[in-house]
């Protein structure tokens, strides 16, 4: 193993060499790079494969975080079948709990082997729970189906992206273009597909995406979805929660083989409603589909997931302090360094002009977004297994036929078509501007990990794998550019460090940011004060009031 | 405008009276916002940022900025100064708690060793380009690795 001191002593960065010993001839190579702080866990080293890729089945079977994912998993899902069974609930607590159930029942998925939660680990704030994919995957994500031709890989069918967290997601606004600002604001997920436009509510529209994604949980019919809930130990509190009746739907004789058929298998000949249903049936299982959605979004939304008791939400009510390095972190935060420019931090701002700061919070729960889209200019992450699957798997699926030549651009594969037009035609002659362009996410629980030493993807592709990275990144991007695929910096830099490759799209790169002349003490100061935006920090339970002095009421006449 | 100018002899010789053409003819009115303070004057000249062989980026700062938050700096190129064909464009965001702003503008794809003359412009994300009074600037990248 190859470690090089970084040049601020305070980052060690080490070339994962021993998977390096025998590369094969073909295919896509990637040098990972890891913190100094992380050991591939010993129950992993099975795992790992030539040319740094990983076995994903083998990670399945032993990663000692999927491992503790699934018994979180399991854990909260057996808490919400408590609650549920309870008949104690209020009706805002039903819906709230009803999405909880939903997001970590592994039944949804094709193979009934994958929850929403494994991806989005409640632990690593609701996003890539696993250390290992972390470094080997960027962050993205095995799904459903193992891929079992021989010699593939990778093999099992992986998400393309380091799933975005979910936290906050619901106060995100559904999709719209704003023409005096000519900007788009609100949407969910990293390319804002997920408008919220049928619903108007973006957060319970990509909830109803990933279990009919081929790549992830699968289901070859969104009625997949709703013939499993109508099969599941919650369908009563379903119904409880939508009415009774909502989950009769007359199934066909085939549900079980269609529904265990993963999307994407030529068996289904392209289809998107392979099961058979009534016109009645159908139009009630897409309406029981959006209640689906509707839940998950409510428990989203819920103190459980977006609770706004940070250190820094303390310290926006009055009752807190930060301290020093936090404060620095701060005044940088919404200075210098400009973060605020769009990761809105509620409070007034001092500009760097000397202007006073009042001090007064204008917004008590700000979202530290500010809901638009920016290219960071992102080199491209190769390790992505994403890139590699370019050739059929057992099912006759290709999840990306263009392999290593797939450019991620973000909102312009949204709006130029890639998944279909967009819902709002008018939009896709605003390619050319957004293209490159990713969701400007909420920092809220951004640092928040599992343990000590967990090592997390940042950015849609996980390219950056701390926030020491990717405060540097920003500070640096561009006094260290060079015109270099990833993890070909020249001789005398060090990637990350001295050297930032190419960015995967050049076009419509964010120039706010690159070159901030930000000290490495002040890189620290800004990480420091990210910290603060932890939820945990207070109890999210009620707390007491003070008491209210109520006058005496006028004895009513005898 | 320029519809304006070809329609108006047309508008004239239908005797439909001027005044009546203006007002049919003339754009709605911006909305009266006070914070629209006007044409952006440039106090940091135009300058390299950095270059490579084949990247360079150039950044000036403007004051008296208004209008739209995203904002594009543009970069119009060449190897002759009169002969400026190319353009690069770049958006930036603008935080309204800062009295100045600084563009910069990621050129990409340049020749290595080679002399570049440029001027720059400013846009908002709609609307009309901002008015700068941009000097001819020059620089020349590395020379390959």
């Amino acid at each position: 193993m190859k470690c090089t001191l970084r040049e601020n002593r305070l980052i060690f960065r080490c070339i994962v060499a021993s998977a390096l010993a025998a590369v094969p001839a073909a295919g896509v190579r990637a040098q990972v790079s890891v913190p100094q702080s992380y050991v591939i866990p010993p129950a992993d080293l099975a795992c790992i494969l030539t040319g740094n890729r990983v076995d994903l089945q083998c990670l399945i079977a032993n990663d000692p975080d999927f491992k503790r994912i699934r018994a979180e998993e399991a854990g909260l899902f057996n808490e919400a079948l408590a609650a549920a069974r309870s008949n104690t609930l209020d009706p805002f607590h039903q819906i709230e709990t009803l999405g909880k159930l939903e997001i970590f029942d592994p039944r949804l998925s094709v193979n009934s082997n994958l929850a929403c939660s494994f991806c989005h680990d409640p632990a690593a704030g609701y996003g890539n729970g696993a250390s290992i994919l972390s470094v080997f995957t960027g962050g993205a994500n095995p799904g459903s189906v193992p891929i079992t031709v021989h010699g593939a890989y990778p093999n099992n069918r992986m998400a393309k992206r380091n799933p975005q967290s979910y936290v906050y997601s619901p106060y995100f606004p559904p999709l719209q273009y704003n023409p005096t600002q000519g900007d788009f604001y609100g949407g969910n997920f990293w390319d804002g597909r997920a408008t919220g436009y049928r619903l108007m509510n973006s957060a319970a529209e990509q909830a109803q995406d990933p279990p009919v994604d081929p790549e992830e949980m699968a289901n070859p019919d969104t009625a997949c979805v709703v013939w499993k809930l109508s099969t599941g130990s919650y369908k009563a509190f379903f119904e409880q929660v939508w009415g009774r009746g909502t989950l009769d739907i007359a199934w066909p004789g085939n549900v079980a083989t269609i529904c265990s058929t993963p999307k994407g298998a030529a068996s289904l000949g392209g289809s998107a409603t392979p099961l058979a249903l009534s016109s009645i049936d159908r139009t009630r299982a897409n309406q029981a589909f959006d209640e689906f959605g509707q839940a998950i979004a409510a428990y989203e939304i819920s103190p459980a997931v977006s609770a706004f008791t940070s250190k820094f939400d303390l310290f926006l009510s009055g009752n807190g302090t930060l301290t020093a390095a936090e404060a620095r972190g701060y005044d940088l935060f919404r200075g210098k360094a400009q973060c605020n420019t769009c990761h809105l931090d509620g409070r007034s701002n001092t500009g760097g002009s000397g202007a006073a700061d009042t001090g007064a919070a204008t917004n008590v729960a700000p979202m530290f977004t500010d809901f638009t889209y920016n290219n960071l200019g992102l080199p491209r992450n190769p390790v992505l297994p994403w890139y590699s699957e370019n050739t059929p798997d057992q099912w006759g699926f290709t999840g990306n036929p263009l392999g290593i030549g797939f450019t991620d651009t973000g909102v312009g594969l949204f709006l130029g078509g890639y998944y279909g037009p967009p819902p709002n035609l008018s939009w896709g002659q605003l390619e050319p501007y957004f293209e490159g362009k990713f969701q400007t996410s909420t920092l809220r629980d951004t640092a928040k990990v599992p343990y000590p030493n967990f090592v997390k993807a940042f950015m849609h592709n996980g390219y950056l794998h701390s926030l020491k990275e990717v405060v540097h990144f920003y500070n640096t991007r561009d006094l260290y550019a060079q015109n270099v695929p990833s993890g070909q910096c020249r001789v005398g830099t060090i990637e990350k460090v001295t050297c930032w490759p190419r960015p995967e799209d050049p076009n419509n790169m964010n120039m706010v940011i690159g070159h901030l002349k930000l000290t490495d003490a002040e890189e620290n100061d800004i990480v420091a004060f990210l910290g603060t935006l932890n939820d945990g920090f207070v109890s999210a339970t009620p707390t007491a009031r003070p008491a209210i002095q109520r006058k005496p009421t006028t004895p009513p006449p005898s | 405008m320029r519809s304006r100018h070809l329609i108006l002899p047309l508008a004239a010789a239908c005797f439909v009276p001027a005044a009546v053409y203006f007002a049919l003819s003339r754009p709605p009115a911006p909305p009266a916002i006070s914070s629209f303070a006007g044409p952006e004057r440039i106090v940091e000249p135009p300058e390299l940022e950095s270059a490579t062989d084949t990247t360079a980026f150039i950044r000036w700062t403007a004051t008296s900025v208004s209008g739209t938050r995203e904002r594009y700096g543009i970069v119009h190129y060449g190897t002759a100064p009169d002969q400026l064909t190319l353009s690069a464009r770049s958006p930036t965001r603008w935080n309204s708690a800062f009295p100045t702003m600084v563009f910069r503008v990621h050129l990409h794809g340049l020749q290595p060793a080679t002399r570049y003359y440029y001027t720059v412009e400013s846009r908002q994300a709609v609307g009309e380009p901002d008015q700068l009074d941009s000097p001819v600037g020059r620089f020349i990248t590395a020379p390959s690795p």
